[in-house]
């Protein structure tokens, strides 16, 4: 049994435990204002995700082609898309499709 | 492409297999999949039409307890993984059935949580912030059941074939297969449940 796995398993787990419980804990007390909140527990996901990846399925420690690490960036690429674009267009939907009469008031109101 | 002794001893990363590669590919579509829950779920989970919002019919730490569980799981599924490679046979079946324990308990649950909400009358039918949510947690849930399932199928393969290379290489992509749904579900406890709290 290779050592180095066990022991980027081992550094892995504990390191997503400790992401974990301080996502909660900031969350539970309410450590930070709205925005902040928002910001530390978006960062302190993505690190967890980044460090699973990373430490857990091996991304990018392949030989060259690294065609698993180039496959899944595209996939990031494609779901930034959908997910940015969805967000945009729906956001702006009650603007895009109010009937001429009731801009004016909507702007009037901005 | 041949199963030899070196496709079941290389790391998952490093082995020349293209059955492991194509089953990555099968991951990143189901990654896909979830973007398209999650933003459904984004653009939907305010429309709650008067009703509760998450804050009011969930408890935190009963998801923390899952999440934690399920993050367990995930690392006994690579021990188990590790055990694999080196050859051992028990101590492999060790940790395999702890990651199938620890799945089956995520998803009791899971399952039990959403049955309280259902009796409670916030089913995925009341609202779209539910059918939403009901979808994007159900969806995940599924995904592990089914994972349970193939595991426990491939334990008793092992069981009376013994390690094969072919056995393996399927061990090699269930495990990817776990990885990735623990990653799905920090980011549904981060975007569902913890910004539901905020």
């Amino acid at each position: 049994m290779s050592i180095r796995a066990i022991t980027s398993h081992i550094i892995g787990f504990i390191l997503s435990l400790i992401i974990t419980i301080s996502a909660y804990s900031i969350v539970k007390n309410a450590v930070f204002d709205t925005t902040s909140l928002i910001f530390s527990i978006v960062l302190l996901g993505v690190l967890q995700a980044i460090i699973q990846l990373i430490l857990f399925l091996h991304l990018g420690k392949e030989s060259k082609p690294k065609i698993r690490l180039i496959s899944f960036l595209f996939m990031i690429l494609m779901v930034s898309i959908i997910v940015i674009g969805t967000l945009w267009i729906m956001a702006h939907l009650q603007y895009e499709t109010m009937p001429p009469i009731d801009v004016n008031t909507y702007l009037i109101n901005q | 492409m041949e199963l030899t002794q070196d496709t079941i001893l290389k790391e998952e990363h490093e082995t020349t297999d293209t059955t492991v590669f194509g089953f990555w590919v099968y991951i990143l579509t189901d990654c896909m999949l979830f973007a398209g829950l999650f933003a459904v779920y984004a653009v939907l989970h305010v429309n709650t039409f008067g009703g509760p919002t998450l804050k009011e019919i969930t408890s935190l730490p009963y998801i923390l307890s899952e999440t934690l569980i399920l993050l367990t799981s995930s690392f006994m599924c690579g021990l188990g993984m590790i055990a694999l490679r080196g050859g051992n046979k028990k101590l492999m079946f060790i940790f395999f059935s702890t990651t199938v324990v620890l799945g089956s308990l995520f998803v009791g649950m899971e399952i039990s949580e959403f049955s309280n909400l259902v009796h409670e009358g916030y089913g995925p039918q009341k609202n779209a912030f539910l059918s939403s949510f009901f979808t994007l947690v159900g969806t995940h849930g599924l995904h592990v059941s089914v994972g349970l399932l193939w595991l426990i199928v491939l334990m008793a393969q092992i069981q009376r074939n013994g390690i094969t290379p072919t056995a393996s290489r399927r061990l090699t992509c269930l495990s990817l297969f776990w990885y990735f749904l623990e990653i799905i579900w920090i980011f549904i406890f981060t975007f569902v449940y913890l910004m539901g709290f905020i």
